[in-house]
């Protein structure tokens, strides 16, 4: 075999033309290969198209989950000189796709972009730990910190009500504006028409697929970390992550329905629903993104792309903690140190929210317009059949 | 994979009985070289996809790119190369060692028997003690002084798409120390592909599918062969011996923008023009002749025909020699396309001789006491020219199973 230095760069920040061709040509070669077309939706949607343009390699991206099963599967995998990679090469498109819409008030060109966060999300953080030692300064004194509340467990002890629900909301809405208007744009250039976005078919297969992971099985045995070993554990860990996270959501909104239509006021006693959830969603978090890290610190570095892996590990580490000051924060309702716990927690909370946008966080809301769009290409395509 | 089944299921869209394969066998080349080991094939046929589940292996439901052959032929998840990942995985997991990246080059035989291989490893060359041999070391068309012999200098012009580790040397081992020969010397099957292919390994991806909406020139800007003859699954793999016949080895398919979107554009990509001197002088080809040649072409297309990529349409030339029965249209809409194909050579059936138990045969009759053959380089006993799309899957895993069987039973008395 001829050991040609392979065309295509494992890492690296190439400009968006270098990369975009680089796509084009691997994923030219697939399409007159063919052979993974069992695996996923994006063998299939590839073969739809008989030239590629960049918003259809941006879909395709979006489409692949990562399973690595076409990589491994693959007789042009480096070292031949064709040197297809899909997974890697995809993730490197994906990426972009999380990043084009930061508004940054002179939007540099994107090559020049930094590949990753680098000290913002300390920096938010910081600010976000900041605000809240304001708000418990000025409204209950520094020292509410370090003494056991009253009453114990009410996070109204520390802070007042009227205070976390604004504060909260403002992040929510600032978040959900960027997040919506990356969606908006992406779906204007993938499809165009916004009214499509609200059919009902399309939308409650791609739930059912994204809600099952359908496209974590690498075709049958599950993913794979290693060329050697399939298996479901990254579809399973991501699963404790994913339901963790709508179990900790599910515990905040029951709060806020709790309090605000039934009255009920913090703290809720152990049987109740937000603690429930909250406990098992937080477990959930805590063991889905320690097993994820885990299994990502022993992936093969050919299957995917550097800065995507990191992003990763970022997204990762911010839910672990997410997870873990959630669960210390319950368990330590009637301590000394709850004060500090919470403020800790709630700071936490806050700086996620305002960086999940910019984060991989969002990697959902894409893989699900991408399966979206999926299905209304399926029914294109029987139509025309 | 094509294999016997009584019934369709999730992988076959219906059934496909024993007699139905012998048919399509005898329909193939020259039909089965050796009707009982050809018989015994189909026959076996029938329980090795279970075989192959049991090993490891994932089959996938027929899809769109499988040339229409979702009621015959069976398809494993993933191609290949899964399918050996799998294998070497059950193979690990049963405590059996692989030397990777290792090669045989020589053998010791005594009394019949082998009793050691020379083999090659790391850069270090060592004896290892045999009780029993399969040899599975494929064909000999990555091995171009050998093709050479039967092919003549032209030989050196094909691409080979497998690896360049088929090159033969255990087959010619084995002649040499007497195995006796099956399958025509000049039996292979090959496709057209991409002049710029790699040398060796350019696999599946360089095919070209231009050719039933081309006209096919050679080097010297004259057509040769109907290029609407049937329908392109049934056809396309004539065109690497046609394209291995003409001179230099090469040819090329011109088209227009009128069906550029009717076939997957070639990998790297057709060669394009306003014109069509233009498109000779990116070939390298004669300008005024391929012009000639096209305008001739055009002049004899009958006319009042529709063109219809999905069948057998009729639309066709009169008075040309050779002429195009299907899918003839005027080359007349610029941009014009072209594109430059070799020979891609996917497999040779000259091998070695085997008995019912895939024992090696000697020229005297004998038979080697622990040489056993599978795949490719003994398919020459079941078919000795010609293709049937999946059948070389279905020898290689029949007679892996027997061969294994048979040198296992040896082995153990
Ligand atoms: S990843 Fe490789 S094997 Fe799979 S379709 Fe692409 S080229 Fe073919
Ligand atoms: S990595 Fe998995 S999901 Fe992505 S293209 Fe390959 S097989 Fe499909």
């Amino acid at each position: 075999m001829s050991m040609v230095e392979p065309a295509y760069r494992y890492r690296g920040d190439g400009t968006p033309n270098v990369l975009f061709a680089e796509a084009e040509r691997q994923l030219n070669i697939c399409n007159s290969c063919r052979y993974c077309e069992g695996y996923c939706a994006v063998y299939p949607a590839l073969e739809r198209r008989t030239v590629l343009n960049e918003n259809d390699i941006i879909f395709l991206a979006n489409l692949c989950h990562d399973c690595r099963a076409c990589l491994y599967a693959c007789m042009y995998a480096p070292p031949h000189e064709f040197g297809v990679n899909p997974p890697a090469i995809l993730a490197e498109v994906r990426r972009g796709t999380y990043r084009t819409r930061i508004p940054s008030p002179a939007r540099r060109p994107r090559a020049a972009r930094r590949p990753t966060l680098g000290l913002t999300p300390y920096l938010i953080a910081t600010l976000s730990l900041a605000v809240v030692a304001l708000l418990v300064a000025v409204e209950r004194g520094l020292s509410s910190l370090f003494r056991p509340l009253d009453p114990a467990g009410s996070p109204y002890a520390l802070i007042s009500y009227e205070s976390i629900v604004t504060v909260s909301l403002i992040i929510t809405g600032f978040s959900m504006i960027v997040g919506l208007s990356g969606v908006v744009s992406y779906w204007q250039k993938a499809r165009g028409s916004m009214r499509e976005l609200f059919h009902l078919v399309p939308w409650m297969k791609a739930l059912r697929d994204g809600a099952t992971l359908r496209y974590l099985r690498g075709g049958a045995e599950g993913c794979y970390v290693k060329e050697t070993h399939a298996s479901p554990e990254r579809r399973l860990l991501h699963y404790f992550v994913s339901y963790g996270f709508l179990l900790c959501l599910i515990a905040t909104i029951a709060a806020a329905v709790e309090q605000d239509i039934l009255s009920l006021s913090p703290p809720f006693g152990l049987g109740s629903l937000p603690v429930i959830s909250g406990a098992l969603g937080g477990a959930g978090l805590i063991i889905g993104s320690a097993g994820l890290l885990r299994l990502n610190a022993t992936q093969q570095v050919i299957a995917t792309d550097g800065t995507m892996t990191s992003m990763d590990r970022y997204f990762l580490i911010a839910l672990l903690v997410l997870g873990a000051t959630g669960i210390v924060t319950l368990v330590a309702r009637s301590l000394s140190i709850y004060g500090l716990v919470l403020a800790v927690h709630l700071s936490v909370v806050w700086a996620c929210l305002i960086l999940a946008p910019y984060s991989k966080f969002v990697h959902f809301l894409y893989r699900l317009l991408a399966l979206v769009q999926d299905n209304l290409e399926r029914a294109d395509s029987s139509v025309e059949r | 994979m094509r294999c016997v089944h009584r019934e369709g299921g999730a992988y076959n869209t219906g059934s496909y009985l024993h007699e139905e394969l012998w048919d399509d066998l005898c329909r193939v080349g020259s039909g089965p070289s050796d009707e009982k080991l050809a018989e015994l094939t189909v026959r076996e046929s029938e329980t090795v996809p279970d075989w192959m589940s049991d090993h490891g292996a994932l089959w996938q439901p027929p899809l769109s790119g499988t040339l229409h052959l979702g009621r015959t032929n069976r398809f494993f998840l993933g191609g290949g190369k899964a399918l050996l990942n799998a294998y070497y995985r059950t193979l690990s997991a049963m405590g059996v060692s692989v030397a990777y990246s290792s090669s045989v080059e020589g053998f010791i035989e005594q009394e019949d028997s082998i009793t050691h291989l020379v083999v090659e490893s790391g850069g270090r060359r060592c004896l290892v003690k045999t009780r029993a041999v399969v040899c599975a070391s494929g064909g000999f068309e990555a091995n171009f002084d050998w093709l050479a012999r039967y092919w003549g200098e032209s030989a050196y012009n094909y691409l080979i798409r497998g690896p360049v580790y088929n090159d033969g040397t255990v087959l010619s081992l084995l002649y040499d120390h007497g195995a006796a020969r099956a399958g025509q010397e000049r039996g292979f099957h090959a496709v057209a592909i991409d002049a710029r292919s790699p040398r060796y390994d350019g696999g599946i991806a360089t095919r070209i599918d231009a050719i039933p909406f081309s006209v096919v020139l050679n080097c010297h800007c004259e057509r040769f062969y109907d290029e609407g003859e049937d329908l392109w699954p049934k056809r396309y793999a004539i065109w690497g011996t046609n394209i291995a016949l003409q001179d230099n080895q090469i040819a090329y398919a011109i088209w227009d923008s009128k069906v550029n979107r009717e076939f997957l554009p070639p990998m790297y990509g057709p060669v394009s023009a306003m014109t069509l001197s233009g498109i000779a002088e990116s070939l390298g080809l004669d300008s005024e002749r391929l012009v000639q040649t096209v305008t001739n072409f055009n002049a004899a297309i009958v006319p009042g025909t529709t063109f219809d990529a999905t069948r057998l349409d009729g639309a066709r030339t009169s008075g040309l020699a050779p002429e195009k029965s299907n899918w003839a249209q005027r080359i007349d809409a610029p941009p014009y396309y072209a594109i430059a194909m070799r020979p891609g050579i996917t497999f040779t059936y000259m091998g070695v001789k085997v008995d019912a138990k895939a024992r090696v045969m000697r020229e005297d009759g004998s038979q080697f006491a622990n040489a056993f053959a599978a795949g490719e380089i003994m398919s020459g006993n079941v078919l000795s020219s010609g293709y049937l799309a999946g059948f070389g899957l279905t020898i290689g895993t029949v007679w892996g199973r027997i061969a294994g069987e048979e040198a296992a039973r040896y082995v153990n008395g």
